[in-house]
């Protein structure tokens, strides 16, 4: 078996012999209800049928293995068919013969081998079709099986490639606010000590943040704000007066679940482009409210919507900052519940988020 | 090689500019005639002070580093700085002296010098 996980293979072995045994007993089962109904059997008859029954069973387990030696399932079909029947017809004879054979020994005249030879092509053709039968139901039950490893197989594929994806979009630290900080840091040493301080001080907080791996889908949004008022934080010290930012988050709003950093690229759009088209100071407010529908967010800043055209204006490769990478992880942890909208209105460009409640669950 | 160099420095981060200044102090030859915090001061500045070398920042409100180089000639030399490399190889293609990573090492600010 190639490449088959630990799993897989205890399972394959203990389904054959649970369905192999299962189906003879079965077949036993039914064939003698058959045979006897109405009719009492003698104790040797039922011994008789047993071994008959018994032999059944053993042969197909040579017969099996003889499958497998030959790589039957690679055959192509008029030559499996072939040999399926060749095989049933050999291990018919040899099912027979034993019978015989053990008649003799046991000298009961109920087991005489006369009476199976006078009904020779009978019990033939009876034992060829069983070993048929057989035949195609293990083939039957093991392609079966193998098409649902294979779908499982292509279903954990896809759940991989789709967390590798994720990944991707995931905020990745962007470079340009690191580097630009220390800068800044370096600049402020001589010139004010305390906030050089302050700085690197909230930097390390941010980055402790930001650099955490995991992906998390219930981070209360009041963690999120933490990391953003830190980055804030850096920002006013870098840009000074010409950056005001405002909070009004309810505490309710506070504890309600949300996607790891999926609020941060936004702020950083707001920034970015609020600089550019903001008269100065730049105004930046984000709010928070709960409805009974759910969280409402809404990041604004004062300026104009701009498209990001320029490649000194696209986000840095990889660095999951895009409208397009939030609005596809909202499509993932929230599906069909969530809105996504940004418009321009009074001078400011408002981004709003709404992530609407799963039935029957509230957050208090 | 030590002729006065007359330098602008454009960026719009205040401490930007106060940081690159400072590890221009080390240098004699290079005396900083103005500072600029965007594109239109820039440009302004560059027809009233003619400067022999622009340390010029890509990212600013508005027009970019790029723009401003596209936006008028520019008969001085030119040294990009910026936090991060994604736009080296559009430096090369405008001709660029130099193109400088923030927080920019002394030493590499002494490399670009010298090859003026």
């Amino acid at each position: 078996m190639n490449g088959s996980g630990p799993g897989e293979m205890k399972r394959r072995p203990i389904a054959f012999w649970v369905l192999h045994a299962s189906g003879w007993l079965a077949y036993a089962g039914a064939s003698s209800i058959f045979q006897l109904w109405g009719r009492w059997a003698s104790t040797r008859q039922v011994f008789l049928s047993i071994i008959a029954y018994g032999l059944g069973f053993l042969f197909c387990i040579p017969l099996r293995a003889f499958y497998r030696k030959i790589r039957f399932h690679e055959l192509p079909l008029t030559r499996s068919m072939v040999t399926a029947a060749a095989a049933s017809f050999l291990g018919a004879h040899l099912w027979l013969g034993l019978q015989l054979v053990i008649g003799l020994l046991l000298q009961w005249p109920e087991a005489s081998p006369r009476l199976l030879l006078q009904a020779y092509v009978e019990e033939i053709f009876t034992r060829v079709i069983l070993l048929l039968i057989w035949t195609f139901l293990y083939f039957a039950i093991k392609t079966w099986m193998e098409w649902r490893l294979q779908a499982e197989r292509r279903e954990k594929a896809n759940l991989l490639a789709q967390d590798a994806q994720l990944r991707m979009l995931r905020y990745q630290l962007n470079p340009h606010f690191l580097f630009n900080s220390l800068n800044s840091i370096r600049a402020l040493i001589d010139e004010d000590e305390m906030k050089a301080r302050e700085m690197i001080t909230e930097l390390s907080e941010f980055l402790r943040y930001s650099l955490d791996s995991k992906d998390y889908t219930d981070v209360p949004l009041k963690h999120e704000m933490e990391a953003i008022r830190h980055y804030f934080a850096i920002q006013k010290k870098r840009y000074e007066d010409k950056l005001e930012v405002v909070y009004d988050i309810e505490p309710k709003a506070g504890e309600y679940p949300v996607l790891s950093f999926l609020i941060h690229p936004l702020v950083e759009n707001a920034v970015k482009y609020g600089m550019r088209t903001s008269p100065k100071p730049l105004t930046v407010s984000l709010t928070a409210k709960t409805s009974a529908a759910g969280l409402t967010i809404e990041i604004c800043n004062t300026g104009r919507w701009s498209e990001p055209d320029r490649p000194e204006d696209q986000s840095p490769a990889g660095t999951g900052t895009g409208l397009d990478n939030v609005r596809r992880r909202l499509e993932n942890a929230f599906p069909n519940r969530h809105r996504f909208e940004f418009f321009e209105e009074d001078g400011c460009v408002h981004v709003r988020l709404e992530i609407h409640d799963s039935r029957g669950v509230t957050h208090e | 090689m030590n002729k006065p160099i007359r330098a602008l420095v454009v960026d719009d981060e205040r401490l930007a500019r106060k940081d690159l200044i400072a590890l221009l102090g080390a240098h004699d030859q290079v005396t900083v005639i103005g500072e600029a915090d965007d594109v239109p001061s820039a440009v302004e500045a560059i027809r009233a002070l003619n400067p022999d070398l622009i340390f010029l920042d890509i990212q600013m409100p508005g027009d970019s580093g790029f723009d401003l180089l596209e936006k008028m000639d520019v008969e001085a030399q030119v040294i990009f700085v910026t936090a991060y490399d994604e736009f080296a190889i559009r430096a090369f293609e405008v001709n660029a002296l130099d193109y400088l990573l923030k927080p920019v090492n002394p030493e590499r600010l002494a490399k670009a010098l010298e090859k003026r």
